[in-house]
C-alpha cells in the first residue's frame, strides 16, 4: 500500500496529539492551566474558522454557542446529571440552535450577517439573565465540585480540550477535502455563482454553521465544568469571539493549523506580558494585534506555505 | 535488573520523571529563596470595570504589609518573617483571575491566597485555592451563596450581604412616626439580588408592608419606568440596590419626576465620595451602609484605631481610605493573627486557627463560622447631613447622630 499525504498528515496529528496529551506530567498547574486556555481557544477559533475562513461569513458573535454550550451543560449537571451525560447537550444544544438560526440568519450578507449574529449573543445573554429558575438568572450557576486532587482534576480536563481539539483539526482538514468544503470555498468566492453551478449554497451554510456551533459549544461545556461557576456575562463574554477572531487573522484565515497556531501564539504572549507588566499589558497586547494585522494580513500558515515553496520547485 | 525495569517503564513515565525532578527543583529554589519571607497572592482588578474598587482593594493589602513590615514582621514560632504580597491584575475577568489563581500557587509558590474584588470572580477562584487547600481570605466577596458552597479554606472578614441589609430596615424602627411602607429596587445583578432578597425578608419581619419590589437590567440607560411605578407603589421608603452609575441615575430620575419619598436608601454606594459630589443637594438626606468609617472606635493589633489608619493611609497613598480598603488592611491583621495562633505556616493548621479565632481589629470585632463568614461583622448605616455623611446607626460602635426623618425634600 502507498502511503499517501492523507495518511501522512493523519499520523502527524495523531503524534503531535499524543506529545500534547504528555505534557501535563512536564507541567507545572499555571503552564497546564494556559495550555488548557490555549486548547480552548484553538477550539473555538477553529469552530469560528469554518464560518469565517471556508465559508466566508463574519460570524463576530459566535461565541453565543460557547455560552449555550456552557449553560446546557451547567443546567444539567445541576439538575443532577454527570459529566459525561451532559457533555454531549453542549454539543447538541448548540447544533440545534445554529440549525433553527441559520435557516432565517445565513440569508442574509455581508456586514448585515456579522451585526445579526452579535446581536444573536447579546439577545442571548439577555434571555439567560431574564430566564432566571434553572438557568441562575443574574446570579449565575455554580457548578457541583468534584473532590479530586488539583493535578488530576486539571489533568483530566486539559485531556479533554486537546482530544476535541484534535478532533476538530481532523475535521476541519476532512472539511478541506469534502464537497462541502469545496461547496464553501465556492459560495465565499462567488454565491450566486454556486448556485448557478447546481450547489445548494443554504444546505452548505447551514450544515458550516452547525459544525461550527458544535466545535465552539464543546469548548464553552468543558470552560463551565472547569471554571465551576458561569454568569451570563463570563459565558456570553463578546471578548471570546473577539479573540478567536484575531487568533484566526494571526494563524491563516481558512487554514487547517492557523487556528492552533494562533492561539498558541497570543495567549502564549498574554502570559509572559502578565507576568512582566502589572500596568501596561492591555497596551502591549493592543500594539502587537495592531502590528500582525498590519504586517501579517494573511496571517501565519499561508507566510510559512510561501516562504516554503522556493524549496520544491526541483521536485 | 534495574536496567530492564527502567527501560520497560516506557517514554511516558520517563518525561514524568523527568518532569517532578524538575518540578522539585523549582519547589526547593523557592523554599530556599523565600525563607524568610511569607509571600500571600493577590489577584485583584486593576482593569476593567471593577478597577476602581481593585485599586482600593491593592492600597488596603499593601498598607498592611508595608505597616507589618516596618512593626518588625510577623513571628511564628521562634521565627520571624517578613511578608510580600504578589499583585497580579484579573482585568475584572473570573477567566483571568483563576488563571492567575493558578500561578500564584503553582508557580510563585504563595503562602496564602487574599481574594479579588467582587464574589462572582471569587466564585471562580475560590474553587481552584480549595482544591490546592490554600487558605484565601477575600474581604470583598460576601455574597452569601459563595459561602454556601462548603469551602473549607475560604474566608471574609466583612459581614455578608444578606446580614448588611438587616440595620438599613432596622433604622426604620427607631423613626416616628414609624414608616408603614417599604419599596426595593435593584440591578439584576449577583450582589443587587441577594442584598434585594434579604432587605425583603428583614422589611417583612420587621412587619413593614413592602409595596413594590423590582429590578432593573446592567447598565440600562434610563430608568424612568422603574421610578414611575415606584410613584405608583407611592411608599413611605425607597430602597435600592445597585452599584455607583445606576444608583445616581435613579436618584437624579426620581428627582426629576418629582418623587420625593420620605426617606431614600442606596446600598453601599455613599461611600463613593464622587456619588455625593455629583449628586449634589439630591444627595442630601440619602441613608447607606458600610463596613466602616474613620470614626468608629474598634481597636486592635498593627492598627490600633479607625483615625489611625484614615490618618496613615491619607499620608501613605495621598487619599482617603473607604472600606474596601480598611477591610483589605484588616483581612490582613486577621490572617496574620491566624498565623500567630498556629504558630506555623501549615494551611491546615492556619484555617483550623482561623475557625478558632475571636479578636477585634480596628474594623470590628471577627469571629468565623464553619462557613468562613464573619458572624460578628458590624454593618453601620450612614446619613448624609450637610453634604457629609454621618452614622446614626446602631448606637455603640461609632460616634453617632440621630437620623433626620423624614428627610428634607431636595430642591
Amino acid at each position: 500500500m502507498m502511503i499517501t499525504r492523507t495518511h501522512l498528515a493523519l499520523l502527524g496529528l495523531v503524534a503531535l496529539t499524543l506529545a500534547a496529551m504528555a505534557l501535563p506530567f512536564l507541567l507545572d498547574g499555571y503552564w497546564l492551566r494556559l495550555a488548557t486556555t490555549i486548547a480552548m481557544f484553538a477550539i473555538v477559533t477553529c469552530g469560528l474558522n469554518v464560518i469565517v475562513g471556508f465559508a466566508g461569513y463574519h460570524a463576530f458573535g459566535n461565541t453565543v454557542f460557547f455560552g449555550c454550550g456552557a449553560y446546557a451543560l451547567s443546567i444539567a449537571m445541576n439538575a443532577g446529571w454527570s459529566f459525561s451525560a451532559s457533555l454531549p447537550l453542549a454539543l447538541l444544544a448548540p447544533m440545534l440552535l445554529a440549525g433553527l438560526l441559520g435557516w432565517p440568519l445565513l440569508r442574509l450578507k455581508g456586514h448585515y450577517f456579522a451585526i445579526a449574529t452579535v446581536a444573536l449573543n447579546l439577545a442571548f445573554a439577555e434571555l439567560v439573565t431574564q430566564a432566571g429558575g434553572f438557568t441562575g438568572g443574574a446570579n449565575g450557576i455554580a457548578l457541583p465540585l468534584s473532590d479530586l486532587a488539583p493535578q488530576i482534576a486539571y489533568r483530566r480536563i486539559y485531556w479533554m480540550m486537546v482530544a476535541v481539539l484534535a478532533v476538530c483539526i481532523a475535521v476541519t482538514w476532512w472539511l478541506s477535502r469534502h464537497w462541502l468544503g469545496t461547496a464553501l470555498r465556492a459560495l465565499k468566492d462567488n454565491e450566486s455563482g454556486a448556485e448557478v453551478m447546481g450547489i445548494d449554497t443554504v444546505s452548505a451554510k447551514i450544515l458550516a454553521w452547525m459544525i461550527s456551533a458544535a466545535m465552539t459549544g464543546l469548548a464553552g461545556g468543558i470552560w463551565a465544568y472547569w471554571i465551576t461557576f458561569i454568569e451570563p456575562s463570563s459565558a456570553f463574554d463578546p471578548l471570546i469571539g473577539v479573540k478567536a477572531y484575531i487568533m484566526m487573522l494571526i494563524g491563516g484565515m481558512g487554514t487547517i493549523a492557523g487556528p492552533l497556531i494562533g492561539a498558541l501564539l497570543l495567549e502564549l504572549f498574554g502570559a509572559l506580558i502578565w507576568a512582566q507588566f502589572l500596568d501596561l499589558h492591555r497596551l502591549l497586547l493592543g500594539c502587537l494585534i495592531v502590528a500582525t494585522a498590519l504586517a501579517l494580513p494573511g496571517g501565519i500558515v499561508p507566510l510559512v506555505r510561501r516562504a516554503l515553496r522556493p524549496a520544491r520547485p526541483a521536485r | 535488573m534495574t536496567l530492564t525495569q527502567q527501560n520497560g517503564q516506557g517514554f511516558l513515565s520517563r518525561l514524568r520523571s523527568l518532569g517532578l525532578a524538575g518540578l522539585a527543583l523549582f519547589g526547593l529554589a523557592g523554599t530556599a529563596m523565600g525563607q524568610d519571607t511569607i509571600k500571600i497572592g493577590a489577584a485583584v482588578s486593576l482593569t476593567g470595570n471593577l478597577a476602581r474598587e481593585g485599586v482600593l482593594l491593592r492600597d488596603g493589602y499593601a498598607f498592611w504589609q508595608d505597616a507589618l513590615n516596618a512593626a518588625g514582621g510577623l513571628k511564628v514560632g521562634d521565627k520571624t518573617y517578613k511578608v510580600e504580597v504578589v499583585y497580579y491584575d484579573d482585568e475584572s475577568r473570573p477567566q483571568t483571575s483563576a488563571q492567575l489563581t493558578e500561578k500564584l500557587i503553582s508557580q510563585d509558590k504563595v503562602n496564602f491566597i487574599f481574594g479579588p474584588y467582587s464574589s462572582g470572580i471569587a466564585l471562580a477562584t475560590a474553587s481552584i485555592s480549595e482544591r490546592y487547600k490554600v487558605v484565601t481570605i477575600a474581604p470583598m466577596a460576601t455574597a452569601d451563596n459563595l459561602f454556601a458552597r462548603g469551602f473549607k479554606y475560604l474566608f471574609t472578614n466583612s459581614p455578608l450581604s444578606g446580614m448588611t441589609a438587616i440595620p438599613l430596615i432596622d433604622v426604620l424602627d427607631t423613626v416616628s412616626p414609624k414608616p408603614q411602607t417599604v419599596a426595593i429596587v435593584g440591578m439584576d445583578d449577583l450582589f443587587p439580588n441577594i442584598f434585594v432578597e434579604a432587605l425583603k425578608k428583614r422589611a417583612e419581619d420587621k412587619g413593614f408592608k413592602v409595596v413594590y419590589v423590582g429590578k432593573y437590567p446592567k447598565g440600562a440607560a434610563d430608568l424612568s419606568a422603574v421610578v414611575t411605578a415606584l410613584k405608583a407603589a407611592n411608599p413611605d421608603v425607597v430602597m435600592t440596590s445597585g452599584f455607583v452609575q445606576d444608583s445616581i441615575l435613579l436618584i437624579r430620575q426620581m428627582h426629576e419626576l418629582r418623587f420625593e419619598p420620605k426617606l431614600v436608601g442606596s446600598a453601599f454606594v455613599l461611600n463613593v465620595p464622587e456619588v455625593r459630589s455629583v449628586l449634589g443637594p439630591q444627595a442630601e438626606g440619602l441613608v447607606g451602609v458600610l463596613y466602616w468609617d474613620p470614626s468608629m472606635t474598634f481597636t486592635g493589633p498593627l492598627v490600633s484605631s479607625s483615625a489611625d489608619y484614615a490618618k496613615a493611609f491619607r499620608e501613605k497613598f495621598g487619599r482617603d481610605p473607604n472600606h474596601t480598603s480598611a477591610s483589605a488592611t484588616a483581612a490582613g491583621i486577621v490572617l496574620q493573627q491566624a498565623v500567630q495562633n498556629a504558630g506555623s505556616l501549615d494551611n491546615e493548621a492556619v484555617r483550623d486557627a482561623l475557625r478558632n479565632l475571636k479578636m477585634e481589629t480596628f474594623f470590628g470585632p471577627v469571629q468565623f463560622d464553619q462557613r468562613g463568614a464573619n458572624v460578628l461583622g458590624p454593618s453601620l448605616v450612614i446619613q448624609v447631613k450637610n453634604g457629609t455623611p454621618v452614622i446614626v446607626y446602631p448606637k455603640g460602635a461609632a460616634a453617632t447622630a440621630d437620623i433626620t426623618y423624614p428627610r428634607a425634600a431636595a430642591r
